[in-house]
């Protein structure tokens, strides 16, 4: 991450701050799959990076249009969740037609996800603002609905709560670890499918975590906002 | 390192997918090697064979019904319809089905690998495989969640070994099976070998592990007091068909701080007599305190001190503090304080109410004072008006010797403020150190010997709790 020095924060004593985009995503359903399941819908308790990887570079009209070195932190809570049957289309490769089938598909409710960008602010804005492509989490009949503000972060620990957290960052205190679930979660899918990208996260589905995480940075409501790997699908390795 | 194309391809590396993991600690520990990355490239075919071996003896039984048909019929849940158990067999003669299923089993030769990844390590994919070769994918013949071009998933040989070995890593019943995942490694490792012996046994007899399959969540209580380590991840269960009459998974998962909990509880001797106390809270006329408990664990932590709380105070309304209460109150607060992380100051306040409460209980010595607390539990309207009671009795009795008041305000609003979210845990637990510290104080008012031995008579321990508590390991 660049740091932009804030202008607004002259306080000869306060540690520099700098500038952020705060994306709020809000949706009453969201359903994410758990991809290495194909035969049963496993949803996950949160969307992987590369979901929502995938959600900004709809904003942006494609991965051609975004950056190589983009990042972001995230943080995303679900107020339920719940179960429903959905029709299964099953495409046949054969060319008969297949029979669609009912199966079960877990979803969360009342979601809420925030990310937070900290390059080229002004660009996502507008990108967000005016997103190319309608922006989903998971499910294709269920838009989301999207704002964003611009906030300072502070350097130095934060909350936890329902932050998104690359394994291997720990809390602050010694000999813990954050509060949760340890998951592998995709990072970057290449467009082809053909390679992923996963890395392991710790999330906390309560998101009522206090643990102080040794993050590298804080928001100005005490939150945790640790940037996770990168995720343009073009930084994946080629096939070997 | 001028061989590594060549060990590399041999050799099973840990993905993101657990049910790949399982078959990959499997594999290696059928090789003879502790983790898969020490598994050498000789050691891995022989791995590979022991496999082959075993499907090929269970093909050659052709009827699951047989006497010697467990493996058999156990691999219809991991690999319906393949060479193995196609019902086809039935009308095949030895060597054509010893053919078949060796040539299931052997790596496609380099000419005929597709041009893909495999999508799981990113090695060279041997081919595309569906649900008849990896439990959980999709039919070979659908095309919804694989890439285009690609007929299915592009698995590598070491990737798709794993998959083959998985039902080894697992708890096998002939219907669903049972796998037990982590990502602490050591865990896996430890708990992944001890389950591959155990499976060995039935595969090569061919019959089902006379244990069955009923009370799959005590697999992960077992493990866990086996495991020697600090648990650096939580555990999953996960239990799952890969049956021609339809898929299944079903996952449950125990967070760390629980796992650790749990792992201390049943392997520390200072925790051992709680923990005993513990299975006797979750155990049923009908049912032992460990499946209990597990479940319990693998639902909400919550559950466990509820149970906790409700044995303690399950026969107040008689006057009687059990014996086994101090360790199980004790172990309660091990409980929240680590697992749930309540605030310390907060659980001291409480503490400090339920030892004043305790106090004037103990001098007022009558079963039908406790009676009385007991019966406002379940009312906090009650119970508030029975605390500011006895408040003012406490300050006008000069026979009590506390200093200030019963309750303080602090301790009041932690316990019925409504802004407080947690006040009725709170309650609970006031209630858990109320019967701690009576049984500290000998609470034994003069009714209490008769009812005592009546209890005593009625709740004998569950014969599997016996053996889970004590120090005989599962064989
Ligand atoms: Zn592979």
């Amino acid at each position: 991450m660049t740091a932009t020095e804030s202008p607004d924060d002259v306080s000869p004593n306060a540690p520099p701050t700098i500038q952020a985009l705060e994306v709020t995503v809000t949706a009453p359903l969201v359903s994410v799959r758990n991809p290495l399941y194909a035969g049963v819908q496993v949803a996950l308790p949160c969307p992987p990076p590369s979901t929502v990887a995938g959600m900004l570079a709809a904003a942006a009209g494609g991965w051609g249009a975004v950056s190589l070195e983009t990042r972001f932190a995230m943080a995303f809570h679900a107020r339920g969740v719940g179960v429903d049957l959905e029709t299964y289309h099953p495409l046949d490769a054969s060319g008969k037609k297949a029979d669609p089938t009912p199966r079960e598909r877990g979803f969360l409710t009342g979601a809420t996800l925030t990310v937070w960008l900290t390059d080229e602010i002004g660009s996502w804005e507008r990108r967000l603002r005016r997103p190319v492509w309608p922006l989903r989490l998971g499910r294709s009949q269920d838009l989301v609905r999207v704002t964003t503000r611009r906030v300072s972060l502070r350097p130095g620990p934060g909350r936890q709560g329902s932050a998104l957290l690359p394994e291997g960052i720990a809390p602050v205190l010694a000999g813990t670890l954050p509060a949760g679930t340890l998951l592998r979660l995709p990072t970057a899918i290449s467009p082809d499918r053909q390679r992923t990208r996963w890395d392991g996260y710790h999330f906390d589905a309560s998101g009522r975590s206090d643990l102080l995480i040794g993050a590298e940075w804080s928001d100005e409501q005490g939150r945790a906002v640790v940037p996770l790997p990168p995720v343009h699908p073009a930084r994946l390795p080629a096939v070997v | 390192m001028s061989h590594v194309g060549h060990d590399e391809g041999k050799r099973p590396v840990l993905t993101a997918h657990p049910l790949q993991r399982v078959g990959a600690y499997a594999l290696a520990f059928l090789g003879g090697a502790h983790t898969p990355e020490h598994l050498v490239p000789s050691a891995f075919d022989d791995a590979v064979g022991v496999l082959t071996d075993d499907a090929v003896r269970a093909a050659l039984v052709r009827d699951t019904k047989h006497d010697q048909g467990f493996w058999l019929k156990a691999s219809m849940s991991f690999f319906p319809n393949s060479k193995m158990n196609h019902p086809s067999n039935a009308k095949k003669d030895k060597e054509e089905i010893r053919t078949t299923v060796r040539s299931w089993r052997t790596c496609p030769e380099p000419g005929a690998w597709p041009e893909a990844a495999c999508v799981l390590c990113g090695r060279a994919a041997v081919g595309f495989y569906g649900k008849k070769d990896v439990p959980l994918a999709e039919s070979d013949v659908y095309r919804n969640t694989t890439p285009r071009g690609h007929q299915g998933l592009a698995l590598c040989w070491p990737c798709l070994c794993c998959f083959y070995a998985l039902p080894y890593g697992c708890r096998l019943t002939g219907g669903p099976s049972i796998a037990l995942h982590s990502w602490d490694e050591r865990f896996m490792a430890r708990t992944v070998s001890r389950r591959v012996e155990r499976s060995r046994q039935f595969i090569a007899l061919g019959t089902a592990d006379p244990r069955g399959g009923s009370d799959r969540e005590t697999i992960a209580l077992r493990a866990l007091r086996d495991h020697d380590d600090r648990l650096t991840a939580g555990v999953e269960l996960l239990v799952f068909s890969n049956n021609n009459r339809g898929q299944t998974l079903e996952i449950q998962s125990m967070d760390q701080p629980l796992a650790e909990w749990l792992r201390l509880s049943a392997r520390l001797p200072a925790r051992r007599r709680g923990f005993r106390a513990l299975l006797r809270a979750h155990a049923r006329p009908d049912r032992p305190g460990i499946v209990g408990l597990a479940r319990n664990a693998f639902r909400s932590t919550e559950l466990i001190a509820g149970a906790c709380a409700r044995y303690l105070t399950r026969h107040l309304d008689r006057g009687v503090i059990r014996s086994d209460s101090a360790d199980l109150a004790e172990l309660c607060f091990s409980l929240v304080i680590e697992v749930m992380r309540m605030n310390l100051n907060e659980i001291d306040e409480i503490r400090a109410a339920g030892g004043q409460v305790a106090a004037w209980l103990t001098a007022e010595n009558s079963a039908g004072k406790l009676r009385e607390f007991n019966a406002t539990l379940k009312e906090p309207k009650r119970m508030r008006h029975w605390l500011m009671r006895r408040n003012l009795d406490a300050l006008l009795d000069s026979r009590i010797s506390t200093e200030g008041p019963l309750i303080t305000e602090e301790q009041f609003r932690l316990l019925f403020d409504p802004e407080v979210e947690q006040a009725w845990f709170h309650r609970q637990l006031l209630v858990v150190s109320v019967v701690q510290r009576l049984h500290e104080q000998g609470f034994r008012p003069a009714d209490r010997a008769e009812i005592a031995a009546e209890l005593a008579a009625e709740e004998q321990d569950q014969p599997e709790d016996l053996v889970f508590a004590s120090d005989e390991k599962e064989s």
